[in-house]
C-alpha cells in the first residue's frame, strides 16, 4: 500500500451550540488506506465525517487534501449516511444513478448501477422505490449508490447497521475489493468491532465528545490474509478485537452502567 | 392482522344522491308553487335536455370550462413558478410574502369590476380572474412544499457536490409535488369563482351569464340546470388534476395500492 498522504487535518474543532463536539483531531490517512473510526455512541463520530466531506466547517483546525488546503470541495468524495436518504420518488436504479446526472455524466452508466445494485444483493429490485423496501435492503442500496459515486475518498457512516450477519460478510469483501481494486481510501464509522478488525488498515478509537483521538491500532489484517472473511479466521483477529473491547470498556469507564 | 380497506362501489355512492332527487321532486310536486321556488330534479332535467338540443347550454357550458380551465391553468403555472422561487431566493420570498398575503386577503369580487376594464367583458377578462383567484393558493402552496424539503436530502446533494440549482431540481421540485397537487385541487374550486364572478357581472356567454339571466326571469330550474353545469366543470378538472397527480407521483400512487392491499 502507497504510503502517500491523501486526507491529513491537523488541530480539528468543532463547537455547535456552545458544545464543544471535536476537541483537537490530528488525523491523516493514506491514498488507498482503509481507517475505521470506532468509539462511544454520540462521541462525534458522524461529525467528524461530516467535517471531512465538507458538510460542516470546522471550527479551528485545517483539512488538507492532496496536500493542499482548500480543496475539500473540490475533491470526488462519496458519502454514505447514517440513514439512506434515498429519495422517496425515484427507484432504486434511479436513486443510485444520481451521482452521474449531477456530473453530468451523459449517457449515464446504467449497467454499472447494475451491477452494484446486484452486488449489495439487490438485484431484481431495480424499480421499486424505497419505501417498498426493508430498512436493510435500504441501507444496502445507499451503499451502493456511494460505491457507484466513484470518490477518491469513501466516507462511510454505519454501513453494517440493520444488516443481518452472513450479508455484512459479503459487504465488507465488497467493499474491501472496491478500495483495493480502485486504489480509494476509506474512512468508515462503526459500531462493530469485528467489523472494523476485519476489514480496517487502522483503527482509531475516539473519546466521548469533547471528542479526541484516544488510540489507534494497525490491523492491515485483511490484506495479510486475503480479504476480511479469512481474516476473521486468524489468531490476531480475535487478538484485536479484544484489545478494542478492552480499550473501548476503559476508555468508556466513566459512562458504564453499573450492575 | 392488518385492515383491509374495501372500495366502495359507484352504485353504494350513487345512494345519498337517488335519496335526494327523490324527495326533492315529491317535496316540489306536493308544496304550492314548490316547483317554482325549489325547482324539481324533472324540471331540472328537462332545461338541460331542451337547452342541449338547441345547443345554448353546450356553448356556456363550454365557455365556462374554457375560462376556468385556462385560468386554473395560468394560474398554477405562475403561482408554482413564484412560490419555488421564493424557496430558491429567500430575499425575494421576504420581499413579496406580505404582498401576497395582502392579495390573498383582497376578495376577488372586489377586484372583478377593474379586471373586466383592463380586458374587456370576453374571455381574457375571466381568464384573468380565474387566474388571479389561483395564484395566491398556488404560490402559498409551493412555497410551503418547498420550504418543508427534507433538510437531510439536501446536504445528501451538497455532498455529491450539486449546485444550487441541481438540488432545486432534483430534491426541492419533486418534494414539493404534493403540497403543489394539494394546491391545484383546492384551486378548481377557486378558478369556478374567478370565471363564474366575471361572467356574473359582465358576460355574453357562460353558465354564469345563463344563471343571472335565469333569475331575471325568476327561472329557478334553468338557475338549477347551470349550477349542474358548474358541477360538471368541477368535477372535470378534478378528475384532470388527479390523472395528472397519478401520472407525475407514481411513488405515491403505488405507496396507497399497497396500504389498500388486503390482508393475506
Amino acid at each position: 500500500m502507497a504510503s502517500e498522504k491523501h486526507v491529513e487535518a491537523w488541530g480539528l474543532g468543532l463547537a455547535y451550540d456552545g458544545k464543544h463536539i471535536l476537541d483537537g483531531i490530528d488525523f491523516s490517512i493514506a491514498r488507498g488506506e482503509i481507517v475505521a473510526v470506532i468509539g462511544p455512541s454520540g462521541c462525534g463520530k458522524t461529525t467528524f465525517l461530516s467535517v471531512l466531506a465538507g458538510i460542516l466547517v470546522p471550527s479551528c483546525g485545517t483539512v488538507q487534501i492532496n496536500r493542499a488546503p482548500d480543496q475539500l470541495h473540490a475533491t470526488k468524495c462519496a458519502y454514505m449516511f447514517q440513514d439512506d436518504r434515498l429519495l422517496p420518488w425515484r427507484n432504486l436504479l434511479d436513486n443510485v444513478l444520481i451521482s452521474d446526472e449531477i456530473r453530468r455524466i451523459s449517457p449515464v452508466r446504467k449497467r454499472a448501477a447494475l451491477g452494484f445494485l446486484s452486488a449489495v444483493g439487490l438485484e431484481g429490485f431495480e424499480a421499486y422505490y424505497p419505501h417498498e423496501l426493508s430498512g436493510g435492503m435500504r441501507k444496502r442500496a445507499a451503499l451502493a449508490r456511494t460505491l457507484f459515486q466513484d470518490g477518491e475518498l469513501v466516507l462511510l457512516d454505519e454501513p453494517e447497521a440493520s444488516i443481518d450477519y452472513l450479508l455484512r460478510l459479503k459487504l465488507e469483501r465488497l467493499i474491501f475489493q472496491y478500495v483495493t481494486q480502485n486504489a480509494r481510501s476509506l474512512i468508515m464509522v462503526t459500531h462493530s468491532h469485528d467489523t472494523a478488525a476485519a476489514l480496517a488498515d487502522r483503527i482509531v478509537l475516539m473519546t466521548r465528545s469533547p471528542s479526541r483521538i484516544q488510540m489507534v491500532f494497525d490491523a492491515g489484517l485483511a490484506r495479510q490474509y486475503g480479504g476480511p472473511t479469512k481474516a476473521r479466521h486468524a489468531t490476531d483477529f480475535f487478538d484485536l478485537t479484544t484489545a478494542l473491547l478492552d480499550n473501548c470498556l476503559e476508555a468508556d469507564a466513566d459512562a458504564r452502567i453499573s450492575p | 392482522m392488518r385492515a383491509s380497506v374495501r372500495k366502495v362501489p359507484i352504485w353504494a355512492k350513487a345512494i345519498p344522491l337517488v335519496v335526494f332527487l327523490c324527495l326533492w321532486e315529491v317535496a316540489a310536486r306536493h308544496m304550492t308553487r314548490g316547483v317554482f321556488f325549489f325547482g324539481s330534479p324533472y324540471s331540472v332535467g328537462r332545461y338541460l335536455v331542451v337547452k342541449s338540443i338547441d345547443g345554448s347550454y353546450l356553448v356556456n357550458l363550454g365557455v365556462t370550462l374554457l375560462e376556468t380551465t385556462a385560468g386554473f391553468v395560468i394560474g398554477n403555472l405562475v403561482g408554482s413558478f413564484l412560490g419555488l422561487s421564493f424557496w430558491y431566493s429567500p430575499r425575494l420570498s421576504q420581499v413579496s410574502r406580505p404582498y401576497i398575503v395582502a392579495l390573498g386577503s383582497i376578495p376577488i369580487f372586489a377586484v372583478s369590476p377593474i379586471v373586466i376594464i383592463w380586458f374587456g367583458i370576453g374571455l381574457p377578462s375571466k381568464i384573468a380572474l380565474a387566474a388571479i383567484s389561483t395564484m395566491v393558493v398556488a404560490t402559498v402552496h409551493a412555497f410551503e412544499g418547498a420550504s418543508q424539503t427534507d433538510p437531510r436530502l439536501l446536504e445528501l446533494l451538497h455532498s455529491m457536490r450539486a449546485s444550487k440549482f441541481t438540488a432545486f431540481r432534483k430534491v426541492v421540485v419533486p418534494s414539493a409535488i404534493t403540497w403543489l397537487f394539494a394546491g391545484y385541487r383546492m384551486n378548481v374550486a377557486f378558478a369556478l369563482l374567478g370565471a363564474f364572478i366575471g361572467e356574473f357581472i359582465s358576460a355574453e356567454a357562460g353558465l354564469g351569464h345563463m344563471i343571472i339571466q335565469a333569475m331575471g326571469l325568476f327561472n329557478i330550474p334553468l338557475v338549477l340546470a347551470g349550477v349542474v353545469g358548474l358541477c360538471v366543470i368541477s368535477f372535470v378538472l378534478t378528475s384532470m388534476v388527479n390523472l395528472a397527480q397519478k401520472w407525475l407521483i407514481p411513488w405515491k400512487v403505488r405507496r396507497r395500492i399497497e396500504k389498500c392491499r388486503p390482508a393475506a
